[in-house]
């Protein structure tokens, strides 16, 4: 098992996103970094599997020598119950696939080997190997064989330089040696007469003999003792003398073969001079030298992938609502181009084009995009212009790897940055678009076996996989911990990922100033801001648990007619501890005793409430507050508060922070512990900015007959939320006269600003308040869970006697507009419903949520048994679907022309993956055919019946040959 | 009808000649392509077995020749011999439709040369008189390649008179119990009757020759000659009249499947046995190493050469 680039780099990706995610708390990043790790340990355990059960079995021939190559013959069997995938059978640069084996069945491959020693020699390298089925891991399983070299042979007609004692040493060549003429020469007398060259001496006239290379002995001795040149001399001699006949013992310093004669007795010799001094040992025959690899499969397929995979994420880019999606628009136009380009690779631009460009984006990115557009923008378009780039220029398989990479940071964008629905639809075309592409990878990478089109052999194997992952994902999902961290890594953390531009506003959804149109792009976020715990105090119970609350944060009066700030330092005088007290730069110090600041105009044990704050962090001072507070927990040394009633530490929360409030039911403010309140309301709450006359029109006539000001109150809040509606993501930035006239739609600020400024109109003082509307009550926590998405903006309104009221213009069933009709109102229940299970179960699932779970999940054990036979059906209904997906997958065959039958049955097939080798003849690939798909057996058989018939028997088909090779062919489809 | 013939011929082998089907069609093509056969295996495998089965399957005239190193040309071809005051020519063995080569190594270069040139020129000169062989005539030459003392191997160059070398090979277990079971059943219990004549051969012959062969088949065969002749791992590539003979072969083959037109599936499955013997591979090994080997060349370059489809 070892651990490959590509899975190094998935563990990068899978650390970065689970760091992402828990600095983020963004639960779509936990959820990915679920997959990402269930993919590893689904990898690692499947593609241990996938190996685990082979056994091979080496065929090597029968003599080997030193210095010669021989072939071998590797088989592996799967004895396994599972077929195994992608498995590569090599030594060092030599290597056959195979594609998918079967179990039970066997595959073969040869190799070629030149053993480098004489004697025992071990074959290095020789394994199974397999990526399978990501390609993160790689299994081998080394094969072991070892086999004798017997010494390298000489071209020998003589002893040599051998030692040898020639016994019985009649100088008599036997016939067999009778090839081996060395040539003629006089007759001696001592000449045999059988050795006469009659047929020369005749017609030369004097006599002559035949003379033989070697006068071998009929019984010769070898000895050898030792030295690698000695050994092979010994053994071209043996050979030698073997063939010629002669009987053979070969001494050794330890042994003697004794005598003998024949190839068996040869055999003899070899090994044991084979075997002599280092033979003895072991040796290892090393591997040929393994080319790099390569990893990436270049091949049409991969590139197809590449392509798709790039629209899907180009399309999860365009769900993320703060790119503008011009840019995305921009990237339409390069698919097609890039495609065509796939076509004609000459008229692409050449590499060295691409450079100013890409120094250009670089500089663009590092320099001026990153303050000009925040971080995610400018890496957004950054990862933009890459896959551009990759996509029009040429794909080779470091180009695929980047294009991946690209694809995965770009998808990873799309799951920080989007909460969107679509977002499971582009994880699970994401999942398999990118399995796919990973399990393509792992064919080899030849550039002449066209394997496009179709579904591949282990497109059953991907829909596995993932049926594995998917299970183990969200597990991982639900215990992966969840940090929730207050430090200020976290805020910035956030900052990439929820949003642009760091800004102080935006980063929990909480601002000090409010623009018109500026909520619209909070409530889209989906960071959590913060958690508040109620409890009731036991002897005042309300029984609120659960209802929506305003958390009151920061109050504005200052409005310009776009925006709400408030003024720097408004002085005035209050009572505390029946003390008059100033303030300082408009703050009112508030005392600070036995660790609790109590705040002024009301009794401590007045208090119904204590509410526990667990804030993010984020850049704002303010102290968010329940209702009229009375007193604060913190160990803050000092905190202040402002003319509109606002709290606020001397410290931003950068780090989140815990207090805890103590408040009476009422939202008077401390109002009544001011002196001379009435001039601060004249003077602070009642200024408008210039407005067209319309607007004061409009408040008038909404107010007309109403004397009191609760009246008008009530007045104008009932007609605002009547007449207008509430648009989450409508609006944006606009004036208060285009909502009131015009568009008649926007988020909560339009409607708290249009309050406000009409009750100024009619006299009423009032203030903005920003803060959130808690809703989401955690009833196995016991608290509410404020998210971004929960800011709220509404007003306050003075009536005298009442001090502050609470003036919530905002339409409450804000996301149904009036018009619409029952049908459509069901429809949008029934959304919501699935978007509000999206957002809390999905994207708001936290450390609570996951404690919840497991209390869930330990009252479900009973229903386990339900859950099951789900989880069956829901595989009964995969493998249902399995055929129909493959059905649609099915192309169509293109017409070549109206009698090339064969070739539009060899297109049908190739689009199957079926592929005839180029050495195949068309009864070969039919069998390949039929072993691997036994139900086209038959029609392709028939098919290349057809074909034999019509190509090399040259008889043209009859008009019912025609018509049943129509019908073969319709079978295919 | 041909194709009945044919199949008598196989199945009446068969009957004695147990499993090895692929074996007996090879013989049965050799036989109607005009060719020799060499059956080149270790002891025991039923070489002669085979050769005698096919030879008393053709009601023709059948010899057997044992070699031994003693065996004289004159042994095989015949001599002349004074009677009655005249020569009167003594026909040798060879003198037969069908011969069988015992052991055809076993004999000397010259007793060798003599048979292989009949098997050629299908005539014999004796004695400055030339007289033709017997139609059909057909050598079954039968040698043992492991053991080569006092043995003269056929030289790489004369195999090429053989149209096939065939390699038998162990029967598979439940044929080889039915041997031990039948053992009774032995060629004198007359089991192997003669189902074809020397005119049924004939006409099989003749019409082998009319096997179709299309161009694509034929640029099949040349494809293959080159890639024996430039492999690097042979000394000795396919003669042209090694391809003749992958073309004959292949046409015999088809008309053994009943077929009148040859595929790209005949050269393949002949090519083993007609190219093997024919190259010489660049190799130290020797004995049924050495064909092994060059079978397994052969073998891979059927999967390597591109076929027609």
């Amino acid at each position: 098992l070892r651990l490959t680039r590509l899975g190094f780099y998935f563990f990068g990706a899978s650390a970065l996103t689970f760091f992402a995610a828990s600095g983020s708390g963004n639960n779509l990043l936990y959820l990915l970094s679920g997959i990402l790790l269930a993919s590893i340990l689904v990898s690692a355990a499947w593609g241990r599997l996938n190996v685990a059960r082979l056994s091979a079995e080496i065929t090597l021939p029968d003599q080997v020598f030193e210095g010669q190559a021989f072939r071998f013959r590797l088989s592996i069997r799967n004895a396994a119950r599972l077929s195994s995938w992608q498995l590569r059978l090599k030594r060092g640069g030599e290597a056959a696939f195979v594609d998918r084996l079967r179990p039970g069945k066997p595959a073969t491959a040869w190799f070629i080997a030149t053993p480098s020693f004489r004697g025992r020699n071990r074959l290095e390298g020789l394994k199974v190997e397999s990526s399978f089925p990501l390609g993160l891991f790689r299994h081998s399983v080394a094969i072991k064989a070892a086999f004798v070299a017997w010494p390298a042979l000489r071209d020998r007609r003589d002893l040599g330089a051998v030692e040898a004692s020639v016994e019985g040493g009649v100088a008599l060549p036997r016939k067999g040696v009778g090839d081996e003429l060395f040539g003629v020469r006089e007759y001696h007398e001592t000449d045999d007469l059988r050795q006469v060259n009659w047929k020369l001496t005749a017609k030369t006239g004097r006599p002559l003999v035949n003379e033989y290379a070697q006068r071998a002995g009929q019984r010769v001795t070898l000895r050898v003792t030792g030295g690698e040149e000695a050994i092979r001399e010994a053994a071209s001699a043996a050979r030698f003398l073997i063939d010629s006949g002669a009987e053979v013992n070969l001494v050794t310093p330890d042994s003697s073969t004794g005598w003998g004669r024949g190839m068996l007795h040869l055999e003899r010799i070899f090994t044991v001079l084979a075997l002599l001094g280092e033979g003895a040992e072991p040796r290892d025959t090393p591997a040929p030298p393994a080319a790099r690899d390569r990893g990436w499969a270049a091949t049409p397929r991969t590139i197809e992938l590449f392509y798709a995979t790039s629209a899907l994420v180009c399309f999860g880019l365009s769900q993320i609502d703060e790119l503008p999606t011009k840019i995305i628009l921009l990237l339409i136009p390069v698919f097609p181009l890039g495609w065509y380009l796939e076509r004609r690779p000459e008229r692409r631009l050449p590499d060295i084009a691409w450079t100013p460009a890409s120094t250009a984006m670089l500089v663009y990115g590092a320099g001026i995009g990153w303050r000009k557009f925040g971080v995610t923008n400018s890496t957004t378009h950054l990862l933009i212009y890459i896959l551009a780039h990759r996509l029009l220029s040429r794909k080779g398989p470091r180009e695929l790897a980047q294009g991946f990479a690209v694809c995965f940071l770009g998808f990873f964008l799309v799951t920080g940055l989007t909460v969107s629905l679509w977002y499971p639809v582009c994880l699970a075309a994401f999942l398999a678009l990118a399995g796919s592409w990973l399990m393509a990878s792992g064919e080899p990478p030849e550039p002449g076996a066209p394997r496009m089109g179709g579904l591949p052999a282990w497109a059953g194997a991907l829909a596995a996989l993932i049926a594995l992952v998917l299970p183990l994902a969200a597990g991982a999902f639900a215990v992966l911990p969840r940090f929730e961290t207050r430090a200020i890594g976290g805020a910035l953390g956030v900052a990439a990922l929820d949003h642009l531009h760091l800004d102080g506003g935006s980063i929990m959804g909480f601002s000090e100033g409010v623009s018109l149109g500026f909520y619209g792009e909070l409530k889209k976020g989906s960071a959590r801001a913060m958690r508040l715990r109620v409890q009731e105090l036991a002897d005042k119970p309300l029984e609120r648990a659960g209802q929506p609350r305003y958390v009151r944060g920061a109050a504005l009066e200052l409005f310009d007619g776009t925006r709400w700030s408030k003024a720097s330092s408004r002085a005035f005088r209050f009572i505390q501890g029946g003390r008059t007290r100033r303030t300082e730069n408009g703050r009112a110090w508030v005392p600070k005793s036995k660790g609790r600041f109590s705040f002024p105009g009301g009794d401590p044990s007045d208090a119904t409430e204590r509410a526990e704050f667990t804030l993010y962090p984020m850049p704002s001072r303010v102290a968010f507050v329940l209702d009229e507070p009375r007193t604060l927990e913190t160990p803050e040394e000092s905190m202040y508060f402002d003319a509109n009633d606002t709290v606020y530490f001397v410290t931003p929360s950068f780090e989140g922070r815990r207090y805890a409030t103590r408040s009476a039911h009422g939202n008077a403010g401390f109002s009544r512990a001011y002196l001379r309140y009435d001039q601060l309301v004249r003077s602070a709450f009642l200024s408008v900015p210039l407005m067209p006359p319309r607007v004061i029109q409009l408040a008038d006539a909404i107010t007309r007959g109403k004397l009191r000001p609760i009246d008008k109150t009530r007045a104008v809040e009932t007609y605002l939320r009547s007449h207008y509606d509430y648009s989450l993501f409508g609006g944006g930035p606009g004036t208060l006269d285009k909502f009131l006239f015009e568009t008649k739609e926007g988020n909560c600020e339009y409607f708290a600003t249009a309050a406000a400024i009409l009750l100024r109109h009619v006299g009423v003082p009032t203030r903005i308040v920003t803060g959130f509307l808690a809703a989401d009550y955690n009833e196995y926590g016991k608290f509410y869970d404020i998210r971004q998405s929960d800011a709220h903006a509404w007003a306050e309104a003075y009536i005298e006697g009442r001090g502050w009221v609470i003036v919530d213009a905002t339409p409450s069933s804000s996301l149904f507009p009036a018009s619409f009709s029952s049908f459509g109102r069901r429809l949008d229940r029934l959304v919501d419903e699935l978007r509000m299970r999206w957002y809390r179960d999905i994207v708001g699932f936290d450390s609570f949520g996951q404690r919840e779970a497991f209390h869930q999940l330990a009252e479900a054990m009973g229903a386990i048994g339900t859950a099951a036979m789900a989880m069956l059906g829901g595989a009964a209904l995969l493998a249902a679907a399995m055929p129909l997906a493959r059905r649609l997958r099915l192309p169509r065959a293109r017409i070549v022309s109206s009698g090339d039958f064969y070739r539009r049955m060899l297109l049908a097939l190739e689009r199957q993956g079926l592929v005839r080798l180029e050495w195949q003849t068309g009864r070969e690939f039919a069998q390949a055919v039929a072993a691997a798909k036994p139900e086209w057996a038959l029609p392709v058989e028939k098919l290349t019946e057809h074909h034999y018939l019509a190509d090399y028997a040259a008889q043209e088909p009859t008009e019912d040959d025609r018509r049943e090779i129509r019908a073969l062919l319709e079978r295919l489809r | 009808v041909a194709e009945n013939k044919i199949e008598r011929l196989i199945s009446n082998i068969g009957r004695v000649f147990f499993g090895k089907s692929d074996a007996v069609r090879l013989t049965v093509v050799a036989l109607i392509a005009r060719g020799h056969l060499l059956i080149e295996d270790v002891p025991g495998v039923g070489k002669t077995l085979l050769g005698i089965a096919l030879a008393r399957s053709i009601e023709a005239s059948f010899k057997r020749i044992q070699f031994t190193n003693d065996l004289l040309p004159s042994d095989i071809l015949g001599l002349s011999i004074l009677k009655n005051g005249g020569f009167d020519f003594r026909a040798g063995p060879i003198f037969s439709n069908v011969v069988l080569a015992d052991e055809i190594n076993r004999t000397t270069p010259k007793t060798q040369s003599a048979l292989l040139e009949a098997m050629n020129d299908l005539h014999v000169s004796i004695e400055g008189e030339t007289r033709p062989l017997p139609d059909p005539f057909l050598v079954i030459a039968t040698q043992n390649p492991v053991e080569y003392h006092g043995t003269f191997p056929l030289p790489e160059a004369q195999l090429d008179r053989f149209l096939m070398r065939l390699q038998i090979g162990y029967p598979a277990a439940e044929d080889e119990k039915r041997i031990l079971r039948e053992k009774e059943l032995a060629l004198e219990a007359g089991a192997v009757h003669p189902v074809l004549t020397v005119s049924d051969v004939k006409e099989l012959q003749r019409r082998a020759e009319q096997v179709r062969v299309e161009e694509p088949v034929m640029d099949y065969v040349v494809r293959l000659a080159n890639a024996t002749r430039s492999s690097d791992r042979l000394k000795l590539g396919l003669s042209p009249r090694g391809a003749l003979s992958l073309c004959r072969a292949a046409q015999a083959y088809a008309l053994t499947l009943g077929r009148d037109f040859c595929e790209p599936d005949d050269v393949k499955r002949v090519a083993v046995p007609v190219v093997a013997h024919r190259v010489v591979v660049d190799s130290n090994a020797y004995g049924v190493a050495r064909v092994r080997e060059a079978e397994a060349l052969v073998e891979d370059l059927v999967r390597t050469v591109p076929s027609p489809v």
